[in-house]
């Protein structure tokens, strides 16, 4: 089912902003960001807007859930004109997470999310034990049930931002807009983020969110609205815009490009070029030795004259095996992986046994300034 | 409590356990019936009333500008208020009528409604600087700039009048519950009455706000609307209560602050009416420190708070430094 559709949708800013202008008329001051769109938002789907910082991802989330005058074309929320309804309609329909950060004063967890039932509720009301229910619904989905009498002043800005995704859930609206709620976020809880909200896709809503976090995106979305500087909104399934380089051209600067075959932004290398072949059977132990290879600024592919240096991997079970060398000392991590690796370079055909990484490292240094 | 204590103090010590009695009849002394009836219970209840509207328009105004140091003084509002005033005595003075002397009922809900005029007038001006310029500070600098302006008109005002009413008027900016007697307080009343209805009705409405702008609307909340109804109540608050006791300092400020530390909540349909009895409170209060001075001698009203309220103000801006403002 169609949420929100918007056609020839054109986005920017009025030369001077004071509402909508009727028909058409433009005038030359206009900032055009974008023009002539064709969207659709459908019900279960992760949407995710990627594009640079600046290139207009939140002018177009502002546009398309009413909080900035359209310049042309239209936008519809579940068959109405989104201009047409008023805050109280939208905000059944369109639940919204914005980046304005705010003061919540002595307001707690659960009067925070309280907030999202307000358009369900009279003004004077106090919420309802319905309202209560689904307060706590919204809490646990994001997983903050704990910390309903916590005050909102006092979470930290993930803890922050999944209580801003529940009151957005506690409107209970087919259709959820989140204008980039992984901002100041750290790496676990920036995760966190999309997965909850891939959750929500896979439960039923629309969701559309912008970002301008790459892999994430590339991970976890159903499909990309893509800003491209000169293409405009490039639209597609993630994997499909990776391979016709889209991603590529729309992220590519001077000073890092994106890997299409591991999907992360790469520089290019200062480094003097050697060329090292990596070997081994274990992948854990295999992609992160290859990290460390390209790290340094050299390359997996075999050189003009060949390749400088060989590694091979070994998981330290096969290591184990064998008697004389000792395996490394557990640091008692879960999880914890153990390696040994030989080594051999291209001018002196004797082979080294290392034992981690950082000698692997030292070994790959050597190469490029030899220090007896 | 405090209301019969304030009954009580003043240059003629009356008992307060009299009170009652003279309240209610059956009093055996006619001189405190007339101080009491004449003077004393105007007096308190304008303190009351004035206390409580000067309280809740701060407590608005603090939540309109999601600002802790926000109120009817800070913001140059009762300046603006005072200049409307001002304006209807200068016209009135033509006719001959002395400063809030000889005004009918007429003249005292022209005075309050000019008077709310000019605060209405202020709190637009600053809203629209306020939108350019975020944090507390500017605001308060704005605020400050603006009551200068207002004041420097009224000053010039004061300029053209006569002499008598110079002095008369000096006397009101030190402000006082005093200056209201029995037959204006319907006014007082209604007007105070009137910004407390249009604010009662959508408590939740104005926590909302703590969102921001664009995250209360995204909650169905009109704000423009609510912003309205928070400009005229708070505005005809202040106003009504600046035109019959002057410009009267701090208080604006200071009750809604005890009001959230008190109660600790954020929510309005606990803060409103906690702010309101903060305020009367804090205006019987005052109103009964300036009687206590010995010698008989009523200390003006406006010194008096600014004694308490300055320390007070300068504790908050200490303390928004470390904790986000949660005052």
């Amino acid at each position: 089912m169609k949420l929100l559709t918007a056609r020839s949708l054109d986005v920017g800013y009025l030369a001077r902003g004071r509402g909508p202008r009727k028909g058409g008329r433009r005038s030359d001051g206009d900032r055009l960001i974008f023009s002539g769109l064709e969207l659709d938002v459908p019900s279960e789907r992760f949407i995710v807007l990627l594009g640079p910082n600046g290139s207009g991802k939140s002018t177009l989330i502002r546009s398309l859930s009413g909080m900035q005058p359209l310049i042309g074309g239209s936008v519809e929320i579940l068959g109405r004109a989104l201009a047409r309804l008023d805050a109280r309609e939208r905000a059944k329909s369109l639940a919204l997470v914005l980046t304005e950060r705010f003061d919540a004063g002595w307001f707690d967890v659960f009067d925070i999310v309280a907030f999202g039932r307000l358009p369900h509720e009279g003004l004077g009301d106090e919420a309802g034990p319905d309202d209560s229910r689904i307060i706590r619904e919204s809490l646990a989905a994001v997983g903050m049930a704990d910390f309903e009498r916590r005050l909102f002043a006092e979470l930290s800005d993930g803890e922050r931002q999944k209580v801003l995704i529940a009151r957005a859930l506690a409107q209970a609206t087919p259709l959820l807009i989140l204008d980039e709620p992984t901002a100041f976020l750290d790496a676990p809880a920036r995760s966190e983020i999309f997965h909850l909200l891939r959750k929500q896709a896979r439960a039923g809503k629309g969701v559309l969110m912008s970002t301008h976090e790459v892999d994430l995106a590339l991970r976890e979305a159903d499909e990309v609205w893509l800003v491209d500087r000169d293409k405009g909104l490039v639209i597609g399934a993630p994997e499909e815009l990776v391979l016709s380089g889209a991603i590529g051209a729309a992220f590519d600067g001077p000073e890092l490009s994106f890997d299409a075959a591991t999907a992360r932004f790469v520089a290019p290398s200062t480094a003097p070029h050697r060329a090292i072949a990596v070997s081994g059977e274990d992948a854990v132990g295999l992609a992160w030795t290859v990290r460390l290879v390209e790290r340094l600024g050299m390359s997996l592919d075999e050189g003009p004259k060949g390749y400088d240096a060989e590694l091979h991997v070994e998981s330290a079970a096969a290591l184990g095996d064998r008697p004389g060398e000792a395996p490394l000392a557990a640091n008692g991590n879960r999880g914890e992986r153990r390696f040994a690796w030989k080594a051999r370079s291209g001018g002196q055909g004797r082979e080294l046994h290392l034992s981690t990484l950082s000698e692997v490292e030292a070994f790959l240094r050597a190469l490029v300034s030899p220090n007896p | 409590m405090l209301f019969a204590l304030d009954l009580a103090a003043g240059s003629v010590p009356i008992p307060p356990l009299r009170i009652p009695a003279i309240l209610f009849g059956g009093a055996d002394n006619p001189a405190w019936v007339a101080i009491i009836r004449i003077f004393r219970l105007p007096k308190a209840i304008t303190a009351l009333v004035g206390g409580a509207s000067l309280a809740v328009s701060g407590l608005m105004l603090q939540t309109l500008f999601r600002n802790p140091l926000a109120g009817p003084d800070s913001l140059g509002i009762g300046a603006g208020a005072s200049v409307g005033a001002g304006l209807v005595v200068i016209f009135a003075g033509s006719s001959g009528s002395a400063f809030l002397g000889q005004l009918g009922l007429a003249g005292y809900t022209a005075l309050a409604l000019a008077s709310a005029l000019g605060a209405a007038l202020v709190l637009l001006v600053i809203l629209a600087i306020s939108r350019r310029l975020a944090g507390t500070t500017s605001l308060l600098i704005t605020g400050i700039l603006v009551g200068y302006f207002a004041g420097s008109v009224l000053a010039l005002l004061v300029f053209f009048a006569s002499p008598q009413k110079v002095q008369v008027y000096l006397g009101w900016t030190y402000g006082s519950f005093a200056g209201v007697t029995l037959d204006r307080i319907p006014v007082l009343l209604g007007g105070c009455l009137l910004g407390f209805i249009v604010l009662g009705r959508s408590p939740r409405s104005f926590d909302a706000l703590v969102l921001g702008d664009r995250g209360a609307e995204s909650v169905g909340i009109d704000v423009r609307r609510v912003r309205r109804r928070i400009i005229v109540a708070s505005a005809i608050l202040a106003g009504v209560v600046t035109a019959f006791c002057g410009p009267i300092a701090f208080l604006g400020i200071a009750a809604p602050q005890g009001a959230r530390r008190l109660f600790r909540s954020s929510a309005h349909r606990m803060l409103l009416p906690g702010s309101a009895l903060l305020g009367a409170f804090f205006a019987l209060f005052a109103d009964i420190l300036t009687q206590v001075a010995p010698g008989g001698i009523a200390l003006p009203l406006n010194p008096l708070l600014a004694l308490l309220g300055a320390p007070l103000i300068l504790s908050i801006v200490l303390r928004s430094r470390s904790s986000e403002g949660r005052a």
